[in-house]
């Protein structure tokens, strides 16, 4: 049920930036990621090139690989390949984090869940295009800001050390200067925090190791 | 390329991820960069939407208070939908004051 509020967000955004109702519910049935949605509508919105929209959903889905590997050596190894192709597609951070912090359980469990987790995203997005036209704007504007503000607290809280501010600093920073640029500037800011996160918090491990 | 194309192959990216750990040795994966890369997007996404509110008065103050509004929801670990929910309300709430 966690899926169906959030979902019904996207579905009534998605149609408010001009996206067809069979284009949101297309989207969340084959993509079901819902940050890189949220992204695609945003940038939809601020009428970005196809590729670029395309290679930011990817960024963000990123996450997904280190998962599999994690998921596929801890939970779904004692399945045949063909039951770990099928559960790929409902991996998601939810199901992962309840995955791996339960006991195991038999295939048809976690299809069950993930596709319960599926129908949950699927349904939500068509209620929400259903009811979003007749939202007014400007209460949903910040659904998106809102929700990038909680994956990022969400992540800066699994970091420890103060090396993180720092990062979140150059990223602000990195942002603004590279605004001018659109799309090219969004994944040049990108690619410059990674490199940043990467190096600075790499260099924190090294020195808690010393 | 059309919107269409556009879900089709951010779904096969996406799903080709989500299946690595079936197709992939894990030693092939550089899992330190691809670590960090989630937060420089959420990151970077999360500023410049909020950059984008910058302009008239009322929208200044309304993305700065509801942004606060959902940051101290998040750290009282309440639920996505919730947080979605305190940010819409506090900023629809101030945008109308004009």
């Amino acid at each position: 049920m966690g899926f169906l509020p959030t979902a019904i967000s996207f579905g009534a955004i998605a149609v408010q930036a001009g996206v067809s109702n069979a284009g949101a519910i297309a989207m969340s049935v084959w993509v079901f990621a819902g940050a890189s949605q949220f992204a695609a509508i945003e940038a939809i919105r601020q009428q970005l090139p196809w590729l670029s929209i395309v290679l930011t959903m990817l960024i963000i889905n990123l996450r997904h690989v280190p998962m599999s590997l994690a998921a596929s050596r801890v939970v779904y190894n004692r399945f045949p390949g063909g039951q770990r192709w099928l559960l790929a597609h409902g991996l998601v951070d939810e199901t992962f984090a309840l995955e791996l912090s339960d006991k195991p359980h038999p295939f048809a469990y976690y299809l069950g869940m993930h596709l319960c987790c599926w129908a949950s995203w699927v349904v939500g997005t068509w209620i929400g295009c259903q009811v979003g036209m007749q939202i007014p704007e400007r209460w949903l504007q910040f659904a998106l800001p809102s929700l990038f503000l909680y994956l990022l607290i969400n992540a800066i809280q699994t970091i420890q050390g103060r090396a993180i501010w720092a990062v979140l600093a150059a990223g602000i920073a990195l942002t603004f200067a590279t605004a001018g640029l659109g799309s090219t500037g969004i994944l040049l800011s990108i690619l410059g925090v990674a490199v940043l996160a990467t190096v600075l918090l790499k260099q924190q491990d090294k020195s808690i190791e010393g | 390329m059309n919107f269409w194309w556009m879900v089709f192959l951010a779904g096969v990216g996406t799903y080709l991820m989500r299946s690595v750990g079936v197709w992939l040795p894990p030693q092939w994966v550089p899992s330190r960069w691809l670590a960090f890369l989630p937060l420089a997007v959420i990151l970077v996404m999360a500023v410049s939407s909020l950059a984008s509110f910058v302009g008239a008065d009322q929208e200044t103050w309304g993305m700065a208070i509801a942004t606060l509004a959902v940051i101290i929801a998040s750290l009282k670990q309440l639920p996505l939908f919730a947080c979605i929910a305190i940010g819409c309300g506090v900023f629809g709430a101030i945008a109308s004051l004009v």
